[in-house]
């Protein structure tokens, strides 16, 4: 039996489109008329250097950050800016942040039952069952508080979390990050499998190319908070900026 | 064996509780025992607010303060029954925190504390200068005392009531704690951006911990007004906001218990060091405020934790001991 939904079918649906984002800090333009799509079922990577405005593009998406007027995110055709944070992961967007951002004082399972608020209660249990499926460490931690986990164990919880919100499209914010690679490794082999077996969307910010490239359909790549480069992971894989800044060896 | 032993503390316990108007009938004693009772209340409402919701308030006597005036007020001037001055109060008093909790959407902690010491002093101003309506600092005498056919309750009948009330009050409290909405004022509590992005409305949550814990206060206040008969402001001071939060502290923020523990033994403890330190009467305060910060810092996470996990332990140290001696029986046979 699968572990989640099976992919029903492999037909392009636009589910993200964000039209002329743009964000400022402080007079500081950190985001510049961002344009960019991610369909259904799609991995999208947004690769770039440090201060891009990698993390700045998840947090406005998740309404976490004020955006500048004329900026426009549809979510499955619907305009979601100006909505609260809480509203758009209802609207079934969740973020998964950099750093994790578990409950440390509630234990795992807690952390699990929170993050079902709008899945419909008979579903529940199996949502959080489904994630112990998926990660298996946690399933033998289910009442250890959240903080005394390990940062691999928080950060699985914290993509668990998003994986039991039942949410159609997965932010998820530099997962690798102060990991040990073989947590790394295992983290990006369970989203490979998710990815495989769900019609679930990710939308993946990442600094190790390496991981990130082979689990895309699409890469986009920020430059000083403007898009560079987007197409296929093939096409940019290619690229010899691509393979300079991500692939040089030695 | 482990069984029965909890089975003896527990029912100890509560036949004390029980029977304490018939143990002592010592007025004053009764009267002091009402009074924590009645902190406890408060002090429930605050662990709440504040061990859940992860709200401060420093202003939680102004709560108090508004339910004690509106029941005093419904009842002397517009001559309506005392149910219907207490539900007043009560709504009141949640209204009014609901309108509290606005500053704590952008606010946190100094901050939001600094807000509610100014709502505490605020209340306790137009209770001042409002004397008109309440009296300013000559008070406001002759509330009506809560009847049971037509004779006043006394203060052992006031005992059981409220004893219904704190009941009424766990129950209510255990069903939160352990609900989904419990879980989402958890979640605030330790990250409300994150809690955010699991789709809970951390604006909503926080005002319903506000309302509900303004609500008890101001449950705590009409019911103080209807006992003592009379008001003053005096009693709603930031010293006594401070002195609720401290009750909080002491008992345990995280646990259920925790108000019933810290409100239990903040109003007892300066009472106790007031009558039985011969030459410390003008130093029970001091004293009585050493052994909070000792508690705070030695005890962390409160009195009612600790309490209960020495009861674990103690639980556990007899099943060890029943079980060795039961090994050696055998051993012997």
């Amino acid at each position: 039996m699968p572990i989640l939904e099976t992919k029903m079918s492999e037909k392009t649906e636009e589910l993200l489109r964000i039209k002329n984002l743009t964000v400022m800090y402080n007079g500081i333009t950190a985001l510049r008329s961002i344009s960019m799509t991610v369909d259904k079922g799609e991995v999208v990577s947004v690769l770039g250097p440090n201060g891009a405005g990698k993390t700045t593009l998840l947090r406005a998406i998740s309404g976490l950050v004020k955006l500048e007027v004329g900026s426009s995110i549809l979510f499955s055709g619907k305009e979601i800016v100006g909505y609260q944070p809480y509203k758009i992961a209802c609207e079934g967007i969740a973020h998964v942040p950099e750093g994790r951002q578990v409950f440390p004082a509630m234990s795992v399972n807690e952390n699990l039952e929170v993050a079902t608020t709008r899945v419909s209660r008979g579903l529940r249990k199996g949502r959080i069952d489904s994630v112990y499926q998926l990660f298996s460490e946690l399933a033998g931690r289910k009442n250890q508080q959240a903080g005394s986990l390990s940062g691999g164990e928080q950060q699985m919880l914290a993509i668990g979390r998003a994986i039991a919100s039942g949410s159609e499209l997965i932010l998820i914010d530099e997962p690798s990050m102060g990991l040990a690679p073989i947590i790394v490794q295992r983290i990006f082999r369970t989203l490979k499998e998710i990815v495989k077996e769900t019609r679930l969307t990710l939308l993946l910010v990442e600094q190790n190319a390496k991981l990130s490239l082979p689990l895309s359909d699409r890469i986009y790549v920020l430059s000083q908070g403007s898009i560079a480069m987007e197409g296929p992971v093939a096409e940019i894989h290619d690229n010899q900026m691509i393979q300079d800044m991500y692939f040089a060896k030695g | 064996m482990r069984r029965n032993l909890k089975r003896i503390v527990y029912g100890a316990f509560f036949a004390l509780v029980l029977l304490l108007p018939l143990l002592s009938r010592n007025e004053y004693v009764l009267f002091v025992m009402n009074k924590a009772l009645l902190n406890i209340i408060v002090v429930s409402g605050l662990v709440f607010l504040t061990g859940f919701a992860g709200q401060i308030s420093l202003g939680q006597v102004g709560f108090v303060a508004i339910g004690a005036y509106t029941s005093a007020l419904v009842t002397t001037r517009l001559g309506m029954p005392i149910p219907i001055g207490i539900v007043a109060a009560i709504a009141l008093s949640a209204i009014v925190g609901l309108l509290v909790a606005i500053p704590s959407f952008k606010l946190k902690a100094f901050f939001l504390s600094l807000v509610t010491i100014a709502f505490g002093q605020i209340i306790y101003l137009l209770i001042v200068n409002l004397t008109a309506v309440t009296g300013g600092s000559q008070g406001l005498f002759n509330i009506p005392p809560m009847k049971l056919g037509g004779t006043p309750f006394t203060n052992t009948l006031y005992y059981y009531l409220f004893l219904v009330l704190i009941a009424l009050v766990g129950v209510l409290m255990y069903r939160l704690k352990y609900s989904y909405i419990g879980r989402q004022m958890f979640a605030v509590n330790d990250d409300d951006v994150a809690a955010e992005a699991c789709a809970i409305n951390s604006k909503k949550t926080k005002v319903f911990a506000f309302a509900l814990s303004a609500g008890l206060a101001g449950l705590s206040g009409a019911l103080t007004a209807h006992m003592v008969g009379f008001l003053t402001p005096d009693p709603f001071t930031f010293f006594d906001s401070a002195n609720f939060v401290a009750m909080a502290v002491v008992g345990g923020l995280r646990q259920l218990s925790g108000g019933i523990v810290g409100g239990l033994v903040l109003t007892w403890l300066p009472e106790l060091l007031r009558l039985n330190i011969s030459g410390f009467e003008n130093y029970y305060l001091l004293v009585n405020s050493v052994i909070v910060m000792l508690v705070i810092v030695f005890l962390p996470s409160g009195l009612g934790a600790s309490l209960f996990k020495g009861l674990s332990r103690l639980w556990r140290e007899k099943q060890g001991a029943v079980t060795l001696r039961n090994s050696r029986s055998k051993e012997g046979e």
